[in-house]
Protein backbone atom coordinates (compact mmCIF):
# COMPACT_ATOMS: atom_id res chain seq x y z
CA UNK A 1 0.00 0.00 0.00
CA UNK A 2 2.77 2.31 0.56
CA UNK A 3 4.79 1.11 -1.98
CA UNK A 4 2.36 1.82 -4.31
CA UNK A 5 1.40 5.36 -3.43
CA UNK A 6 5.39 6.35 -3.21
CA UNK A 7 4.89 4.86 -7.05
CA UNK A 8 2.47 7.00 -7.86
CA UNK A 9 4.16 9.84 -5.89
CA UNK A 10 7.21 9.73 -8.08
CA UNK A 11 5.54 9.35 -11.30
CA UNK A 12 3.49 12.15 -10.23
CA UNK A 13 6.33 14.54 -9.27
CA UNK A 14 8.67 13.68 -12.63
CA UNK A 15 5.51 14.13 -14.83
CA UNK A 16 4.64 17.60 -12.94
CA UNK A 17 8.41 18.65 -12.92
CA UNK A 18 8.57 17.70 -16.79
CA UNK A 19 5.15 19.10 -17.37
CA UNK A 20 5.96 22.40 -15.72
CA UNK A 21 8.90 22.31 -17.40
CA UNK A 22 7.79 21.63 -20.97
CA UNK A 23 6.59 25.24 -21.72
CA UNK A 24 9.40 26.48 -20.76
CA UNK A 25 11.67 23.99 -21.51
CA UNK A 26 13.06 26.41 -24.32
CA UNK A 27 13.91 28.93 -20.95
CA UNK A 28 16.95 28.28 -20.09
CA UNK A 29 19.05 30.32 -18.04
CA UNK A 30 22.14 31.16 -19.97
CA UNK A 31 21.97 34.55 -21.54
CA UNK A 32 22.43 35.51 -25.12
CA UNK A 33 23.04 39.14 -26.21
CA UNK A 34 24.24 39.77 -29.89
CA UNK A 35 23.57 43.63 -32.40
CA UNK A 36 24.10 44.91 -35.85
CA UNK A 37 24.68 47.85 -37.08
CA UNK A 38 22.33 49.77 -39.51
CA UNK A 39 23.68 52.86 -39.98
CA UNK A 40 25.09 54.97 -37.51
CA UNK A 41 22.15 53.02 -35.21
CA UNK A 42 23.20 50.05 -33.21
CA UNK A 43 20.29 47.33 -32.60
CA UNK A 44 20.34 44.11 -31.00
CA UNK A 45 18.41 41.48 -28.92
CA UNK A 46 18.82 39.88 -25.97
CA UNK A 47 17.34 36.34 -24.98
CA UNK A 48 17.88 33.37 -22.79
CA UNK A 49 19.90 30.76 -24.55
CA UNK A 50 17.04 28.23 -25.68
CA UNK A 51 14.45 30.93 -26.43
CA UNK A 52 12.33 33.78 -24.28
CA UNK A 53 13.60 37.42 -24.57
CA UNK A 54 14.91 39.15 -22.08
CA UNK A 55 12.64 42.39 -21.27
CA UNK A 56 13.03 45.94 -19.98
CA UNK A 57 16.33 44.92 -19.26
CA UNK A 58 19.35 47.61 -19.09
CA UNK A 59 22.52 46.79 -21.51
CA UNK A 60 25.73 48.68 -20.28
CA UNK A 61 27.50 50.53 -23.71
CA UNK A 62 31.37 50.31 -23.06
CA UNK A 63 34.38 51.12 -25.22
CA UNK A 64 37.43 49.05 -26.01
CA UNK A 65 38.71 50.74 -22.82
CA UNK A 66 35.57 49.53 -20.74
CA UNK A 67 35.10 52.65 -20.33
CA UNK A 68 30.88 53.14 -19.96
CA UNK A 69 29.55 55.21 -22.67
CA UNK A 70 25.81 55.28 -22.51
CA UNK A 71 22.99 52.39 -21.43
CA UNK A 72 20.05 50.76 -23.39
CA UNK A 73 17.24 49.46 -22.07
CA UNK A 74 15.80 46.00 -24.01
CA UNK A 75 11.86 46.59 -24.82
CA UNK A 76 8.96 43.90 -24.57
CA UNK A 77 10.63 42.11 -27.39
CA UNK A 78 14.41 42.01 -25.97
CA UNK A 79 14.76 44.64 -28.37
CA UNK A 80 17.44 47.46 -27.79
CA UNK A 81 19.62 50.33 -29.77
CA UNK A 82 21.94 52.86 -29.36
CA UNK A 83 23.55 55.37 -31.48
CA UNK A 84 26.88 55.43 -32.27
CA UNK A 85 28.50 59.09 -32.37
CA UNK A 86 31.75 57.22 -33.11
CA UNK A 87 33.29 55.06 -35.20
CA UNK A 88 34.88 52.48 -32.26
CA UNK A 89 34.23 49.80 -30.35
CA UNK A 90 31.76 48.80 -28.87
CA UNK A 91 30.64 46.49 -26.14
CA UNK A 92 27.45 45.62 -24.93
CA UNK A 93 26.88 44.36 -21.77
CA UNK A 94 24.40 42.65 -19.97
CA UNK A 95 23.66 41.59 -16.32
CA UNK A 96 20.81 40.55 -14.80
CA UNK A 97 20.35 41.24 -10.85
CA UNK A 98 20.71 37.26 -9.81
CA UNK A 99 24.17 36.35 -11.67
CA UNK A 100 23.51 35.99 -15.63
CA UNK A 101 25.87 38.00 -18.28
CA UNK A 102 26.11 38.45 -22.07
CA UNK A 103 28.35 40.18 -23.52
CA UNK A 104 28.52 41.00 -27.51
CA UNK A 105 31.28 43.53 -29.52
CA UNK A 106 30.20 45.75 -32.56
CA UNK A 107 33.81 46.70 -34.22
CA UNK A 108 34.59 49.71 -35.13
CA UNK A 109 34.74 48.29 -38.88
CA UNK A 110 30.87 47.82 -38.88
CA UNK A 111 30.33 51.77 -38.17
CA UNK A 112 29.90 54.16 -41.46
CA UNK A 113 33.01 55.88 -41.77
CA UNK A 114 31.38 59.21 -42.10
CA UNK A 115 31.03 59.15 -37.95
CA UNK A 116 34.71 60.12 -36.37
CA UNK A 117 37.26 58.03 -34.78
CA UNK A 118 37.47 56.48 -31.23
CA UNK A 119 39.51 60.19 -30.37
CA UNK A 120 37.24 62.76 -31.65
CA UNK A 121 34.19 64.12 -29.72
CA UNK A 122 31.17 63.90 -32.04
CA UNK A 123 28.07 65.81 -31.34
CA UNK A 124 25.28 63.62 -30.52
CA UNK A 125 22.66 63.81 -33.28
CA UNK A 126 24.80 62.70 -36.25
CA UNK A 127 22.35 62.11 -38.99
CA UNK A 128 23.18 58.92 -41.27
CA UNK A 129 25.66 59.04 -43.61
CA UNK A 130 24.58 60.22 -47.04
CA UNK A 131 25.13 58.02 -49.60
CA UNK A 132 25.68 59.99 -52.70
CA UNK A 133 28.15 61.81 -51.46
CA UNK A 134 31.29 59.04 -51.64
CA UNK A 135 29.53 55.50 -52.59
CA UNK A 136 32.74 55.00 -54.38
CA UNK A 137 35.18 55.49 -51.71
CA UNK A 138 33.71 53.34 -49.09
CA UNK A 139 36.57 50.67 -47.67
CA UNK A 140 36.22 47.66 -49.25
CA UNK A 141 35.89 45.77 -46.02
CA UNK A 142 32.31 47.47 -44.94
CA UNK A 143 29.94 44.55 -44.21
CA UNK A 144 27.05 45.21 -47.22
CA UNK A 145 24.25 44.49 -44.23
CA UNK A 146 25.33 47.40 -42.13
CA UNK A 147 24.72 49.89 -45.31
CA UNK A 148 21.28 49.83 -45.16
CA UNK A 149 20.74 48.46 -48.80
CA UNK A 150 18.52 45.99 -48.06
CA UNK A 151 15.20 46.84 -47.47
CA UNK A 152 13.80 46.93 -43.89
CA UNK A 153 11.24 44.21 -44.45
CA UNK A 154 13.95 41.86 -45.90
CA UNK A 155 16.20 42.44 -43.20
CA UNK A 156 13.62 41.62 -40.76
CA UNK A 157 12.58 38.51 -43.01
CA UNK A 158 16.37 37.53 -42.92
CA UNK A 159 16.77 37.74 -39.16
CA UNK A 160 13.58 36.00 -38.80
CA UNK A 161 14.53 33.36 -40.68
CA UNK A 162 18.44 33.59 -38.97
CA UNK A 163 16.27 32.87 -35.80
CA UNK A 164 13.86 30.13 -36.83
CA UNK A 165 17.35 28.30 -37.53
CA UNK A 166 19.15 28.90 -34.32
CA UNK A 167 16.76 28.02 -32.35
CA UNK A 168 16.09 24.69 -33.66
CA UNK A 169 20.07 24.32 -34.28
CA UNK A 170 20.05 24.94 -30.49
CA UNK A 171 16.81 21.98 -29.71
CA UNK A 172 19.08 19.78 -31.72
CA UNK A 173 22.54 19.97 -30.13
CA UNK A 174 21.03 20.11 -26.82
CA UNK A 175 19.67 16.68 -26.90
CA UNK A 176 22.82 15.54 -28.68
CA UNK A 177 24.89 17.50 -25.35
CA UNK A 178 22.96 15.81 -23.26
CA UNK A 179 23.76 12.26 -24.25
CA UNK A 180 27.07 13.23 -24.95
CA UNK A 181 27.48 14.73 -21.15
CA UNK A 182 26.28 11.77 -19.64
CA UNK A 183 28.88 9.51 -22.19
CA UNK A 184 31.35 11.76 -20.37
CA UNK A 185 30.59 11.01 -16.90
CA UNK A 186 30.26 7.37 -17.81
CA UNK A 187 33.45 7.67 -19.47
CA UNK A 188 35.02 9.38 -15.96
CA UNK A 189 33.77 6.93 -13.77
CA UNK A 190 35.29 3.91 -16.20
CA UNK A 191 38.67 5.93 -15.86
CA UNK A 192 38.58 6.43 -12.25
CA UNK A 193 37.38 2.43 -11.55
CA UNK A 194 40.22 1.87 -14.25
CA UNK A 195 42.94 3.39 -12.07
CA UNK A 196 42.01 2.16 -8.60
CA UNK A 197 42.05 -1.05 -9.77
CA UNK A 198 45.49 -0.72 -11.17
CA UNK A 199 46.46 0.49 -8.06
CA UNK A 200 44.96 -2.49 -6.13
CA UNK A 201 46.64 -4.81 -9.02
CA UNK A 202 50.04 -3.02 -7.97
CA UNK A 203 49.72 -3.20 -4.70
CA UNK A 204 48.52 -7.03 -4.47
CA UNK A 205 50.00 -9.69 -6.64
CA UNK A 206 52.86 -9.75 -8.62
CA UNK A 207 51.85 -10.61 -12.91
CA UNK A 208 50.92 -14.26 -13.39
CA UNK B 1 22.35 29.58 -9.42
CA UNK B 2 24.76 29.03 -11.56
CA UNK B 3 27.21 32.17 -11.44
CA UNK B 4 28.67 33.14 -14.95
CA UNK B 5 31.12 34.36 -15.76
CA UNK B 6 33.08 38.24 -15.46
CA UNK B 7 29.82 38.73 -12.83
CA UNK B 8 32.23 37.99 -9.33
CA UNK B 9 35.83 39.33 -8.67
CA UNK B 10 39.22 37.72 -8.23
CA UNK B 11 38.92 37.56 -4.90
CA UNK B 12 35.83 36.07 -4.81
CA UNK B 13 36.24 33.42 -7.31
CA UNK B 14 39.29 32.31 -5.07
CA UNK B 15 37.63 32.16 -1.91
CA UNK B 16 34.84 30.29 -4.07
CA UNK B 17 37.66 28.05 -5.10
CA UNK B 18 39.50 27.08 -2.20
CA UNK B 19 36.70 25.05 -0.58
CA UNK B 20 35.52 23.75 -3.62
CA UNK B 21 38.85 22.24 -4.03
CA UNK B 22 38.79 21.23 -0.55
CA UNK B 23 35.89 19.22 -1.02
CA UNK B 24 36.92 17.88 -3.95
CA UNK B 25 40.05 16.39 -2.48
CA UNK B 26 38.06 14.82 0.48
CA UNK B 27 35.55 13.37 -1.33
CA UNK B 28 37.94 11.86 -4.06
CA UNK B 29 40.31 10.70 -0.96
CA UNK B 30 37.16 8.74 0.52
CA UNK B 31 36.13 7.35 -2.96
CA UNK B 32 36.34 3.51 -3.14
CA UNK B 33 35.34 1.36 -6.01
CA UNK B 34 31.99 0.20 -4.84
CA UNK B 35 31.24 4.23 -4.74
CA UNK B 36 32.52 5.18 -8.36
CA UNK B 37 29.23 3.96 -9.73
CA UNK B 38 27.01 5.68 -7.84
CA UNK B 39 28.62 8.98 -8.24
CA UNK B 40 28.65 8.56 -11.76
CA UNK B 41 24.51 8.04 -11.88
CA UNK B 42 23.63 10.94 -9.05
CA UNK B 43 27.01 12.90 -11.20
CA UNK B 44 24.39 12.23 -14.12
CA UNK B 45 21.41 13.22 -12.78
CA UNK B 46 22.63 16.70 -11.50
CA UNK B 47 23.95 17.22 -15.33
CA UNK B 48 20.74 16.38 -16.55
CA UNK B 49 18.19 17.75 -13.87
CA UNK B 50 19.18 21.40 -14.60
CA UNK B 51 17.27 21.08 -17.95
CA UNK B 52 13.97 20.38 -16.13
CA UNK B 53 12.99 24.19 -15.55
CA UNK B 54 10.27 25.16 -13.54
CA UNK B 55 9.00 29.24 -14.66
CA UNK B 56 8.65 31.74 -12.14
CA UNK B 57 7.61 34.66 -13.02
CA UNK B 58 10.24 36.92 -14.97
CA UNK B 59 13.08 34.28 -14.90
CA UNK B 60 13.26 30.39 -14.75
CA UNK B 61 14.82 27.98 -11.97
CA UNK B 62 15.36 24.72 -12.25
CA UNK B 63 15.85 21.51 -10.51
CA UNK B 64 19.22 21.08 -9.46
CA UNK B 65 19.21 17.98 -6.87
CA UNK B 66 22.14 18.90 -4.92
CA UNK B 67 20.51 17.19 -1.97
CA UNK B 68 19.96 14.10 -3.13
CA UNK B 69 23.50 13.96 -4.33
CA UNK B 70 24.18 15.05 -0.89
CA UNK B 71 22.38 12.02 0.79
CA UNK B 72 23.11 9.86 -1.60
CA UNK B 73 27.01 10.44 -1.32
CA UNK B 74 28.70 12.56 0.77
CA UNK B 75 31.45 14.04 0.71
CA UNK B 76 31.60 12.54 -3.38
CA UNK B 77 29.08 14.97 -3.84
CA UNK B 78 31.56 17.45 -4.19
CA UNK B 79 33.49 15.38 -7.09
CA UNK B 80 30.08 14.31 -8.19
CA UNK B 81 28.90 18.45 -8.52
CA UNK B 82 32.03 19.54 -10.01
CA UNK B 83 32.17 17.55 -12.94
CA UNK B 84 28.28 18.05 -13.72
CA UNK B 85 28.90 21.29 -13.45
CA UNK B 86 31.91 21.54 -15.60
CA UNK B 87 29.69 19.63 -18.68
CA UNK B 88 27.08 22.20 -17.91
CA UNK B 89 29.04 25.14 -18.47
CA UNK B 90 31.30 23.54 -21.66
CA UNK B 91 28.00 21.97 -23.31
CA UNK B 92 24.73 24.41 -22.45
CA UNK B 93 26.70 27.50 -21.14
CA UNK B 94 25.49 27.62 -18.06
CA UNK B 95 27.71 29.45 -15.50
CA UNK B 96 31.13 29.36 -16.54
CA UNK B 97 34.87 27.76 -16.16
CA UNK B 98 36.35 30.69 -13.57
CA UNK B 99 33.05 30.40 -11.98
CA UNK B 100 33.56 26.63 -11.04
CA UNK B 101 34.83 26.78 -8.34
CA UNK B 102 32.89 29.02 -6.45
CA UNK B 103 29.68 27.37 -8.26
CA UNK B 104 31.11 23.56 -6.78
CA UNK B 105 30.87 25.38 -3.44
CA UNK B 106 27.53 27.16 -3.64
CA UNK B 107 25.84 23.45 -4.36
CA UNK B 108 28.18 20.89 -3.34
CA UNK B 109 28.41 22.46 0.85
CA UNK B 110 25.17 22.49 1.37
CA UNK B 111 24.60 18.56 -0.05
CA UNK B 112 26.87 17.95 2.36
CA UNK B 113 25.55 19.27 5.29
CA UNK B 114 22.08 17.87 4.32
CA UNK B 115 24.42 14.51 4.34
CA UNK B 116 25.39 15.11 8.06
CA UNK B 117 21.68 16.22 8.81
CA UNK B 118 19.50 13.97 6.78
CA UNK B 119 21.03 10.85 5.68
CA UNK B 120 20.13 8.89 8.64
CA UNK B 121 16.80 9.33 8.71
CA UNK B 122 16.44 8.57 5.08
CA UNK B 123 18.90 5.24 6.04
CA UNK B 124 16.99 4.11 9.16
CA UNK B 125 13.98 5.20 10.07
CA UNK B 126 10.33 4.38 8.88
CA UNK B 127 9.21 4.88 5.76
CA UNK B 128 7.80 8.60 6.77
CA UNK B 129 10.64 10.21 8.18
CA UNK B 130 12.75 8.97 5.39
CA UNK B 131 9.89 10.98 3.40
CA UNK B 132 10.39 13.87 5.34
CA UNK B 133 14.06 13.86 5.72
CA UNK B 134 14.84 13.16 1.87
CA UNK B 135 12.31 16.12 1.51
CA UNK B 136 13.58 18.41 4.08
CA UNK B 137 17.02 17.62 2.27
CA UNK B 138 15.89 18.58 -0.86
CA UNK B 139 14.53 21.21 -0.76
CA UNK B 140 16.58 22.43 2.44
CA UNK B 141 19.58 22.14 -0.43
CA UNK B 142 18.40 24.45 -2.71
CA UNK B 143 17.73 26.87 -0.40
CA UNK B 144 21.29 26.67 1.08
CA UNK B 145 22.59 27.18 -2.48
CA UNK B 146 20.60 30.28 -3.05
CA UNK B 147 21.77 31.61 0.06
CA UNK B 148 25.36 31.47 -0.90
CA UNK B 149 24.83 32.30 -4.70
CA UNK B 150 23.41 35.72 -3.11
CA UNK B 151 26.30 35.95 -0.44
CA UNK B 152 29.12 35.02 -3.72
CA UNK B 153 26.86 38.38 -5.28
CA UNK B 154 26.72 40.86 -2.54
CA UNK B 155 30.16 40.48 -1.68
CA UNK B 156 30.86 41.52 -5.36
CA UNK B 157 28.88 44.54 -4.67
CA UNK B 158 25.47 44.38 -5.29
CA UNK B 159 22.60 45.06 -3.00
CA UNK B 160 21.48 42.41 -0.96
CA UNK B 161 17.78 42.74 -0.95
CA UNK B 162 17.16 42.26 -4.59
CA UNK B 163 19.69 39.46 -4.91
CA UNK B 164 18.35 37.62 -2.04
CA UNK B 165 15.07 38.16 -3.10
CA UNK B 166 15.44 37.48 -6.62
CA UNK B 167 17.10 34.05 -5.90
CA UNK B 168 15.03 33.52 -2.92
CA UNK B 169 11.64 34.26 -4.73
CA UNK B 170 12.89 31.79 -7.90
CA UNK B 171 14.37 28.69 -5.49
CA UNK B 172 11.78 28.92 -3.17
CA UNK B 173 9.07 26.96 -5.91
CA UNK B 174 11.99 24.93 -7.23
CA UNK B 175 12.70 23.82 -3.36
CA UNK B 176 9.32 22.79 -2.58
CA UNK B 177 9.30 20.53 -5.82
CA UNK B 178 12.57 19.57 -5.31
CA UNK B 179 11.99 18.76 -1.87
CA UNK B 180 9.11 16.52 -2.65
CA UNK B 181 10.84 14.96 -5.56
CA UNK B 182 14.00 14.07 -3.34
CA UNK B 183 11.47 12.79 -0.81
CA UNK B 184 9.92 10.25 -2.87
CA UNK B 185 13.18 8.83 -4.69
CA UNK B 186 14.98 8.76 -0.99
CA UNK B 187 11.59 6.86 -0.32
CA UNK B 188 12.23 4.02 -3.40
CA UNK B 189 15.63 4.04 -2.99
CA UNK B 190 15.37 2.85 0.62
CA UNK B 191 12.79 0.15 -0.42
CA UNK B 192 14.28 -0.92 -4.05
CA UNK B 193 17.89 -0.34 -3.82
CA UNK B 194 18.95 0.25 -0.04
CA UNK B 195 22.66 -0.18 -0.19
CA UNK B 196 22.24 2.94 -2.62
CA UNK B 197 21.82 4.85 0.29
CA UNK B 198 24.30 2.82 2.43
CA UNK B 199 27.89 4.62 2.82
CA UNK B 200 31.08 2.77 2.98
CA UNK B 201 30.97 2.50 6.50
CA UNK B 202 27.46 2.62 7.19
CA UNK B 203 26.28 -0.46 9.67
CA UNK B 204 24.93 -3.11 7.57
CA UNK B 205 22.06 -3.53 10.32
CA UNK B 206 18.78 -3.26 8.46
CA UNK B 207 16.03 -4.91 10.09
CA UNK B 208 13.33 -2.89 9.41
CA UNK B 209 11.84 -3.16 5.93
CA UNK B 210 8.47 -3.03 5.80
CA UNK B 211 6.76 -5.65 3.69
CA UNK B 212 3.11 -6.45 3.49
Amino acid sequence: MVERRCHVGVAAALAAAVWLGAPAGARAHGLSLFAWTEGTTIRGEAYFIGGGRVRNAKVEVRDASGRRIGEATTDTEGRFQFVASRRAEHRFVLATADGHRAECIVRAADLPASLPGPAVRAKPTTPPPIPATRPMTQPASAPVAGRGEFPAALRREIRQAVRRELTAHEQRTRLRDVIGGIGWILGLAGLAALLRRRRAGQGGREGP
Amino acid sequence: MHISEGVLSAGVLIAGGVPAAAGVSVGLWRLDDESIPRVAVLSAAFFVASLIHVPVGPTSAHLVLNGLAGVVLGWAAFPAILVALLLQAVLFGFGGLTTLGVNTTVMAAPAVACHYLFAWGVRRSGPAVAFACGALAGGGAVLASGLLASAALVTTGRAFSAVAGLLLAAHVPIAVVEGLITGCIAGFLRRVKPELLDLRLAAPAREVRAHG
